[in-house]
């Protein structure tokens, strides 16, 4: 019997050798396909993706949820150590946050009479949100993006805004039915819209993989300086106006970068906005053929002109 | 009968832990763990233990799992598919074929071994996705992250090593 087994691993070894062989160059060539594939059609494999992500998401958010719990325990201990002293860092800042409350009070009520006056409308309707939990946070040298819990199924759509409790995070470039993909303000691929105040510059932030990313498209003079408060203009159609994006850092000559507001060591949660004054292309194409009808086809256009 | 029936799923489900500890050093990857913001690196566990199987139970890390691995790496990091797996499997590859050159060594030396293998895997990664995008990536995140996988191999190898005593070294298990 042990003979007989012998021998046929005297046979399969060989064969399982060729077979390990072949599979190693096949593979190889199917991760050189898949990479000029993606390249050439990412909405193709984002999917294979967002499947992928749908499926491991539940798990990785019963494995985040200790490891959460264990960071907000650490940092309540820190938190004690320094009681004190937040005390009375935090009266002070309560006595000047009572200040701007009157003031804010004061402006509303101007603002209230001086729509009435002028007619206009009381303002747009706040966008609708759905909250969510940053379940991977991957890192590394190339993409800055997280996933989230919550996707198609909770009413996620594509371009939404992603904030937390101080402001700006990101927003969703990927949408799966549990899952979502959010990029971060810091990745490469990121352009927001933005304005620095009080003089209402515009501008657009642009992730460059730094911790503090860049203005760009600045207007020809600038009034901008350091410590001044960056916030979404809304100018794109997508991101609500007036969310908190973050402070300028520091203005050279040729780059005026900005702190974001964000504190990335403690993204639990996120807010996810929908707030949709433009449509999106998609929709846009759809409500065109249902109005006029599908477009007519290349060819025709260049047979018809002389 | 039972009794044999139930060793050889024993055996079976045993032989399947190389795949599973790759894949669960994917999901810590995927953790905000060691993250001090979004310009951060983090170690990356995938290879780690793509080598020590690689090394010690190729039969059991075939090239599928390595780019089963990979793949899943890639899609939940959101990297373009195919960009580990492709790293994988050549670490996979390289491993094996210097497989004589490993045995009996002493750990230091495995080590020194996974640092070069680790160095160029990274910096071929690196290259890829620089390719790939069509821009040059900073290099000071990948060397932070090589480093960190270097520390953590070490840390890593005593786990994987409770992980290999609990295969069956029979050829049943393959």
């Amino acid at each position: 019997m042990k003979l007989e087994h012998r021998s046929l691993s005297r046979l399969t070894l060989p064969l399982k050798a060729l077979f390990d062989r072949f599979a190693f160059a096949a593979l190889i060539v199917v991760s050189l396909a898949l990479l000029l594939v993606g390249k050439a059609d990412d909405a193709l494999l984002g999917a294979v993706g967002t499947r992928v992500s749908d499926a491991i998401v539940p798990v990785l958010g019963v494995v985040v949820e200790p490891i959460n719990a264990s960071r907000r325990a650490a940092a309540r201990i820190g938190e004690l150590f320094a009681l004190r002293q937040e005390n009375a860092h935090l009266r002070a800042r309560n006595q000047r946050l009572l200040e701007w409350q009157d003031t804010a009070r004061q402006l509303a009520l101007e603002n209230a009479a001086l729509r009435q006056l002028l007619d206009l409308e009381a303002g747009v309707a706040p966008p609708t949100a759905v909250a969510a939990r940053v379940v991977a946070d991957a890192g590394g040298p190339f993409v800055h993006t997280v996933l989230v819990d919550a996707g198609a199924e909770r009413g996620v759509v594509k371009g939404m805004a992603a904030v937390n409790e101080r402001g700006l995070v990101g927003r969703v470039i990927e949408v799966g039915r549990r899952s979502a993909r959010i990029l971060l303000l810091t990745d490469f691929n990121s352009r927001v819209p933005v304005m620095v105040e009080p003089a209402r510059d515009q501008a657009i932030l642009a992730g460059d993989n730094a911790r503090e990313p860049a203005l760009v498209f600045l207007p020809l003079h600038p009034r901008m300086a350091v410590g001044q408060r960056v916030v979404t203009s809304g100018r794109d159609g997508v991101l609500p106006p007036g969310l908190a994006v973050g402070r300028i850092s520091a203005i050279d000559d040729d780059k005026v970068t900005v702190a974001p507001v964000v504190d990335w060591e403690r993204l639990e949660y996120v807010r996810l906005l929908e707030y949709s004054r433009v449509l999106p292309p998609e929709t846009l194409a759809t409500l065109q053929r249902e109005v006029y009808g599908p477009p007519p086809p290349q060819g025709d256009a260049g047979a018809a002109s002389p | 009968m039972t009794g044999a029936w139930l060793h050889h799923l024993d055996a079976r489900l045993r032989a399947l832990l190389p795949l599973a500890t790759a894949l669960l050093a994917v999901l810590a990857d995927m953790l905000p763990l060691l993250h001090v913001g979004p310009a951060s690196v983090t170690p990356l566990a995938t290879l780690c233990v793509a080598f020590f199987w690689s090394l010690y139970r190729p039969d059991l890390f075939g090239a599928g799992a390595a780019f089963a691995t990979g793949l899943a790496h890639d899609a939940l990091a959101g990297l373009p598919l195919g960009l580990t797996s492709l790293v994988l499997l050549l670490v996979r590859h390289v491993v094996v074929m210097q497989q004589r050159f490993f045995v009996a060594r002493s750990f230091p030396v495995i080590w020194c071994c996974f640092v070069l293998l680790a160095l160029a895997a990274l910096a071929l990664r690196w290259s890829l996705a620089c390719l790939w995008w069509g821009r040059l990536f900073a290099a000071q995140p990948m060397v932070f992250e090589l480093l960190l996988t270097l520390a953590l191999y070490p840390v890593a190898t005593p786990l994987l090593a409770r992980a290999y005593n609990l295969i069956p070294r029979t050829a049943d298990a393959s």
